[in-house]
Parts: C-alpha cells; structure tokens; sequence
C-alpha cells in the first residue's frame, strides 16, 4: 500500500518574544520537534496526546495553516512545501477537516445549504447552481441529515446535527484525506455512537484516508488503524492500534492507559501512574523529556534524549529502557 | 443520613415557555459516601447542584416545589443569610472551569485567605497565612510557600483546579458537590485530581457529590450512583450493582455504547435519536423515542420509580412486575 | 451594496425568526422620537404651514399663536424676520438628517474597511492603520472639525465631510477589535483550509460577523453628529442661507433669548428629541447584540 501522506522530520518552533530564557537565551516554544511518520491510502491514522503534545500543531502544519520550521510533508508524493497555486487548490479539494467544536466551525450568519455547498463554490466554480444544490442534498442525506435543513441556520441544530453539517462539509466532492481533530469529544455521550459508526461508514464507502487527533484512547482505539502517542513535540510510541493497546512499551502510554477512567468499578490501578505536571514545550528538560514524570527515570535518561526504534516491524518505541 | 432530597422541583421561566429544568428529582447522601450524579447535557444535574446550595439564577430559574434536607432542616425554607452560612461552612461546591473560578486579578495566596477570612476566621495575618499554605500542602500543591504570590494564569490546569478545591474545603464542609470538575482537565491531570478528591474524603470524612458524563469516573471514584435524564432520575443505586445489571434501558444503552479498548472495528451500538429538548417532551417517558425496548405503555404514562431491591431503583414500565 | 449591507444586518442568523416575536421587542421609544424628525426631513416640504424662507417684517418676533389666543397661525411663533418658527423647524430636519446620516454611514464605510484590513491583513497595514488613528484620536474633535471647516469653506457638503473625518477613527477601533476575533474562529479557520480567496472570507466570513458593532457604534454616533452639525451651524460653518438648520437657528437667536424664549427653545428641543432618540436606538441595538445577553 502506498503512503498517501508522509512526514519526514517535522519540526515547528514558535519564537516567543517575552523575556529571556535561563541562560538569557530567547524563548522558543518547540511545539513539534522532530517527528516521521506515513499516513497508508484508505486507512486511519491518529496521532494520540494531553495538551502540549503537539498533535494539533501537526493538523495545523498538513492544512497548510502553518509553515514548518523544518522537514518534509509529501502528500500523494508532492512536496507541500514548494506547491504551485493550481497544486494548492487541487490540494485543497484532496485534503478537508473537520473540527472539534461544530457551532463553532459553522458560520452562524450562514444556511446550512450555503455552509456544506461551500466547497464546492470555491473549489469546482464551474459547476452550475443547480448542481452544487443537488450534490448538497445528496450530502447531507448521506450524513444521516434530511435535506430540509438546507434552509436553516446553525443555531437551530442540535449539537449532533451541527457535527454531521461539518462532516456533509468535510466529504462534500469525495476528498481523499479528511483530518478529523477531536471529532465526538464536544458531543453528548450519547451521539458519539452514532457520529463514530457514520464516520466508519463513509471511510468506507468513499475509500478515504483519516488523520485522527484525539485525547481519548478509547474512542482511538475503535476508529483508528494505526495510532502515533505524541509527548511535548515528539512522538514516543508508534504502531498498530491493537498491538500497542495489547503491549504499550512506553512508560508515558501506559500511564495514559492506567490513568483513563474505564467503567469497571473495583479495577485496581497502578498506584500514582505519574507524578507532577505535564511539561512546557518552551522549557525541555534535557536528555528524554519525559524523564521528571517517568516512575521508571534512571541517570541515563536526563542525559541522552531516546530515538524512536522498532521493536517489531508495526512497533517504535523511544526509551531507553525497551530493548529493541 | 447528611442530605435528602425529596421531590425537587427547579424549572426555568424562558421566553419559549417552561422549562422543567429538574423535574421531581429524590435521592440521598450518607455521611463520608461519594454519590455520582451522571447524566448528558441538558439532564439537569447541573441545576440539581444550583438547587441544593440555593445558588439557582433568578428570576429566570426558581425551586418551585420539594424540600432539600440536610442535616435535618429543610434548605429551601431557609433565608439568604442562613444559606451564606452553610455555603463554604457546611456545602461547597467545585466548578467545571477552574479558570472561570478564579478572578485573574488576584494572586492565589490572596484569593484563599480570602475564604478564610469569608468564614468569618478572625485571626492575625500569620496564622490566615499558615492556614493558606496548609489548605495548599493538603490538595498536592508543591512548594505552597513560593507560590502564594502567584496569579492563576501561573498556574496549570490542575493547579488551578486543585486551588478551587483548597478553598472549597477551607471552611471544613461536610459536603462537597463537585460539578464536571475533570471535564476540562487532560487524562493524567484529571486522574491526579479524582484521586485527590478520595484523599480529601478520607482525611475528612466529607461526603460527595459527583456530577459527570463520564461512566468512568463515577466508577473509579462513587459508591453510588444516580442516572438522570430530561430533569428526572431514572435510576439509581450501589454502583457495583447499577454497573453490573443497569436496570434502565438509558443506563443499559449508554453502557453499550461506549468505545471500550480492545473493540477496534466493531460497530458501536448506538443510541437512535437525540436528548431531548426540555421544551419538547414527549409524552409518557421522555426515553421512549429512543429506546430500544419500548412498550405501548411507555408512549403515554411517565413510568414510577420503581423499588428494585435493596436500595436499588429504576423508573421503567418494563421494570413492574410480570409487564416484561 | 447598501442593499446587501442591509440584508446582512437583517439577516436572521442567531436570533430568533417570527415577526412578531420582532414586533415585541422594538424600541417603542426610540421609534416614536425619530419618525417624526425623519418624516420632517424627507416629507417636510409638503406639509410647512408657511414658506420657511419668507420674509414678513409686520409678523416679526411674534410669540406662538396659541399663547397670545391668535389660534394655530403660528404655533411656535416667529423670528426677527417674520419667518414662521415651526416651519423652519420642520425644514431644519432636512439638514441634520442629511448631514448626520449621511455623516456616519460615510465615517462608517471608510472605519469598517480601514479596521477589516488592518486587523485581517495584519503587519504594515495594521501598523499605519492604527497610528493614524491613534494620532488623529489625539486632536480635540471640535478643534479638528474647525480646521477642516475653516479650509474647506462653509456648507452642507463640508459638515459631512467633517463628520465622516471626525468619526471614522471610532469605527476603525471597533471593527478592527471584532475582527480580530472573528478571525480567530473555527469557521474562518475552515474557510482558509477550503482554500478560500481572502476577499471571499472577509465577505462572507467576516463582514456579516462584525457589522452588529458597527451598527451599534453607527448609532450612537447619530445623535453626536446631530449636535456637531449644530455646533458648526452655530458658527456659521454650517449650510448656508436660504438652507435652513436648527443650530443656525438657535445662533441667530442669541440676541433675543431673554425676549423671545421660543427662538433658541424650539430648534433646541428638536435637537434634543433626535439626540435622544438616536440614543435610545444605540442603546437598544447593543443590547440586542450582545451576545452575553443571549439566552442560554
């Protein structure tokens, strides 16, 4: 299978202009500091992370809202970074989003018809009204949404409704990549279900690709293939999705495990999973970054920062302590 | 028994008509237990928790009916002054946002000795201050001393969230109400923080109350549980017993519709429908559009809370005798 | 383009949709005090009583009629002139209607634009943009009005142009400040990732986002620029004869305020009553338009 999207060495720094740093050098906030991976056509790739992590820099860097400091991003074996302007429109048709919050990702002043059609005004201009107008119903019942809608106003859905607008939106002219950041965590416990499995459906039925962001690992681990942990900028596992449920290697992942709250009462947790606070991507701690909140730390992890290696050909592990 | 609510009635007076916000809602807390109040958005737990320290925002929104015991007296006949009394003292309650709960202007040491000095503790500045940083040393906080002059923006979200909890127990309360307090919290931090609120119960023998979405936490932090929706408690009781045998077809549903680890490309069940509008109630159970195990009866009479087994009830016709 | 200006500002997104829901919640008030100076300015002519620029010296300074028991003749009296007060009053409505509205929707026009570019575009054009407005904002108003009167020569053409220079800076400000969060939010994000050209987002993006404010700002501007208007008719740098204007009216009556109070009394009260109304209509709109006031 071939690599729709891949990301060689990523890196996005933020230069803060406040005061100096320890050393009186100026601040830098290394939101992405050096991360390679390979999205396969037609599968679900997700990037996993608490705040800081860096996952949404990376979104943001593939949309192209974002210039990287360094690294390359091909997508269908194009460099986004040298994009002519008809590469950047055509870019734009292949790669959609859908975001978290989806009153937010919808104009309130606009329809509904105006806010899913959009795309397609902008992208594929020669189409006549009354086909954008068809392929706008055709959308929207595809979404689970009945085409009266059309005339409404965001206001007047509900949260659920909202989401499928923006997803009608997202798949609107048959993308081939959707990025989908933190797409059930603003919904009601009791819809997610339901906008999950539509999710699953059109992936299938169009042949897409994901590029999943998301802090729950639960909802992760239903929908994605391939799953990426992220800490402060970096990636520190990599692999398969059950196989990095079955065995996560890293210390960060399995306190993530340990720490998310099942529905078991009387699971016996790992006594305190972490200790202290997430850190700053402005103040790394040398060697590996994770080393302050590590239960398992060692002198050699404050030294040498770890490098992420296979463990088997579907695994990547940074640590010192995973033998590989 | 510390708190028994009976009948509890708080509606809402809006522009489109009434909206029956919590709708004869029962229940009860035992000294030292930790009761978890879970529901979707809209359920009225929210308002439930309003209710019970009488802080609900008038005019628009009133307690029309019930009684609300706690320690014996009823707080609804109670004037404002003798609830200022209670609030902080006796009940304190913990907030989703602990950025909105903190004024930005002043430093943390400030904003806590402001609750001692609320409570009417009329010592010198030394010993308020002593107090400050005894209150921060007891919720985890590192190094209270230093960081009295701190502004909440210095803070992280869990240091906030941990500071909001320090002032609510600084006058000693025999219950804390807590409302969403992880919901804006990563994974790890929110982990730090439930365990947190277990420690501050068995230091002080304070009982719970947990409002949430999340079946999780209620698992991991509640004796027991209280299931509510549309303004309406629709089942309740121990949590091993709720969690192993939901007696309500809305528990049972939301239970097997969690994405759980190690289910990667099952279809979710899912829940047909949307919560409802408070303004658009069906008649009869407000579940029955969405329930997967209706009967006629259902469609027109609001099924009664009906008694399980020990302490254990439910509110489904499919739930009185020999009507399965 | 007014036409559409309009359409965004009536459109229904956000708030509620039936008429009379609509109906219910207008500015009773403000309505009842500015239709009738409205009426007055755009109709006036075909209702004066009298000729407001006839000279009649036998009539002159004759207070109003009903007081003296001479009936409805004159209502509000007359001038030095002879000229009959009431209708000069309706005919000065025309001038401050004009010069007004016309004064802030221009000053609205050149500040909106200004601040959508600043704040959308950023860097150099934000920086000039809004050193310009600093510094103009540091000279007095009165004073900036005077200078550019004085260069410019009297007239109604001139009050409008110091009204739309005078207040653009206070569209600019606000535009720009709503701007730069509308910027900010999910939709405007998306519309970038769809590709969208910069000129479509600020159209239908941004613009219907932040006219509210300006709407608000354009408001309560009317009722200063009402009494700027007078301000400068009072000193002669306003419309000029035949034309006629309240504050030129209440000008001309400084000699005779202790002898014919309904001189300065009269124009004064219409410059109050569309002042007020002016006011009230701000006010009203900003309530309307904040959205922390929405209901949850």
């Amino acid at each position: 299978m071939e690599s729709v999207l891949k990301i060689t060495n990523l890196f996005k720094y933020f230069p803060r202009s406040s005061k100096a740093g320890v050393r009186g050098q100026p601040r830098v906030l290394k939101a992405v500091d050096g991360i390679t991976f390979s999205i396969e056509r037609g599968t679900s790739f997700a990037l996993a992370g608490e705040s800081g992590s860096g996952k949404t820099t990376v979104a943001r860097l593939i949309l192209l809202l974002e210039k990287p400091t360094n690294g390359s991003l091909l997508f269908e074996g194009k460099d986004l970074g040298s994009l002519t302007r008809q590469d950047r429109i055509w870019y734009r048709s292949q790669v959609r989003a859908v975001f978290q919050d989806a009153a937010g990702s919808l104009n309130p002043r606009m329809r509904i018809r105006d806010i899913v059609a959009e795309p397609v005004e902008i992208q594929h201009a020669e189409l006549p009204r009354q086909g954008v107008n068809a392929k706008t119903e055709e959308m929207l019942r595809f979404v689970g949404l009945s085409p009266e809608v059309m005339k409404n106003y965001p206001h007047e859905l509900s949260g659920g409704q909202k989401q499928r607008v923006a997803i009608a939106r997202a798949m609107i002219m048959n993308p081939s990549v959707v990025i989908l950041d933190e797409p059930v965590s603003a919904l009601d416990v009791s819809i997610r279900a339901q906008i999950l499995n539509l999710l699953a459906d059109i992936q299938e039925q169009l042949g897409l690709t994901y590029f999943i962001i998301a802090h729950d690992l639960a909802t992760l681990c239903h929908v994605s293939t391939r799953i990426g942990i992220m800490y402060l900028g970096k990636i520190v596992e990599m692999g398969d999705t059950d196989e990095l449920f079955r065995e996560p290697l890293h210390p960060y992942t399995r306190a993530l495990l340990s720490a998310m709250p099942q529905p078991e009462p009387g699971r016996v947790k790992q006594r305190p999973s972490l200790s202290g606070e997430i850190g700053s991507a402005l103040d790394l701690p040398g060697g590996c970054r994770f080393h302050p909140r590590c239960i398992q730390a060692e002198p050699g992890c404050r030294e040498m920062e770890p490098v992420l290696k296979e463990t088997n050909p579907v695994h990547l592990v940074a640590c010192h302590k995973v033998k590989t | 028994m510390l708190l028994s609510v009976e009948g509890l009635k708080t509606y809402c007076y809006t522009k489109g008509g009434v909206v029956k916000a919590v709708d004869g809602v029962t229940f009860s807390v035992n000294r030292g237990e930790a009761l978890g109040i879970v529901g979707e958005s809209g359920c009225g737990k929210s308002m439930t928790c309003s209710s019970i320290v009488r802080l609900v925002p008038q005019p628009a929104a009133r307690i029309v009916g019930g009684r609300i015991l706690f320690e014996g007296e009823d707080l609804i006949a109670k004037d404002e002054s003798a609830m200022r009394q209670i609030r902080g003292n006796k009940i304190s309650m913990i907030l989703q946002d602990p950025l909105m709960s903190l004024n930005p202007v002043y430093t943390i040491g400030n904003q806590v000795a402001e609750t001692f000095k609320v409570h009417g503790r009329r010592s010198s500045r030394t010993s308020i201050t002593r107090e400050v940083v005894d209150v921060l040393r007891r919720v985890n906080i590192p190094s209270p001393e230093q960081r009295l002059k701190d502004y909440p923006f210095q803070f992280s979200g869990g240091m906030r969230q941990r500071t909001v909890a320090a002032m609510a127990i600084a006058g000693e309360p025999k219950l804390l109400i807590a409302d969403e307090p992880t919901t804006s919290l990563d994974v790890t931090v929110q982990d730090q923080f439930l365990r947190l609120l277990k420690q501050m119960q068995d230091q002080s023998g304070m009982a719970l109350i947990l409002v949430t979405h999340d079946l999780g936490i209620v698992a991991e932090t509640c004796d027991r549980v209280a299931v509510m929706y549309a303004g309406k408690i629709v089942e309740s009781g121990d949590l091993q017993g709720v969690f192993a045998s939901p007696a309500h077809p809305y528990t049972e549903a939301l239970f097997s519709a969690l994405p759980r680890l190690g289910q990667r490309g099952k279809r979710l069940f899912q829940i047909k429908g949307e919560p409802p509008h408070l303004l658009h109630l069906p008649d009869g159970c407000a579940f029955w559009p969405r329930c997967h195990k209706v009967l006629d009866r259902c469609r027109e009479d609001y099924p009664p809370m009906i008694s399980i087994h020990e302490g254990r009830r439910a509110a489904c016709w499919r739930l009185k005798g020999g009507e399965a | 383009m007014a036409f559409w200006i309009l359409k965004s500002a009536m459109n229904k997104g956000g708030r509620e949709n039936t008429i009379f829901s609509q109906v219910r919640e207008l500015p009773l008030a403000a309505i009842l005090l500015l239709l009738p100076v409205l009426i007055c300015g755009i109709f006036g002519s075909l209702f004066v009583p009298h000729n407001p620029a006839a000279v009649n010296p036998d009539l002159a300074m004759r207070p109003p009629s009903w007081m003296a028991g001479e009936g409805w003749t004159h209502v509000f009296g007359t001038d030095s002139l002879g000229r009959d007060v009431l209708s000069r009053v309706i005919a000065g409505a025309r001038a401050t209607i004009i010069v007004s509205f016309l004064g802030v929707v221009i000053a609205g026009a050149i500040g909106v634009l200004l601040g959508l570019v600043a704040a959308y575009f950023g860097g150099w054009f934000d920086i000039i943009i809004m050193r310009i407005v600093d510094i103009q904002m540091s000279i007095p108003g009165t004073l900036l009005a005077l200078l550019i009167s004085t260069s410019l020569g009297a007239g109604l053409g001139t009050v409008v142009a110091v009204i739309a220079i005078v207040f653009w800076t206070q569209y600019a400000r606000v535009t720009r400040g709503e701007t730069l969060s509308v910027k900010q939010r999910d939709f405007v994000v998306m519309a970038r990732v769809l590709g969208s050209p910069a000129k479509r987002i600020l159209r239908r993006h941004i613009f219907p986002n932040i006219i509210d404010s300006a709407m608000v700002v354009a408001t309560l501007q009317l009722g200063v620029a009402v009494m700027l208007e007078a301000a400068l008719s009072f000193l002669g740098l306003g419309v000029q004869p035949p034309s006629v204007a309240w504050g030129k009216m209440i000008a001309e009556s400084r000699l005779y305020i202790a002898t014919a109070w309904w001189l300065p009394v009269f124009p004064g009260l219409a410059i109050m009553v569309t002042v007020l109304g002016a006011n009230l209509l701000g006010d009203w709109l900003r309530d309307r338009f904040d959205p922390k006031l929405r209901q949850v």
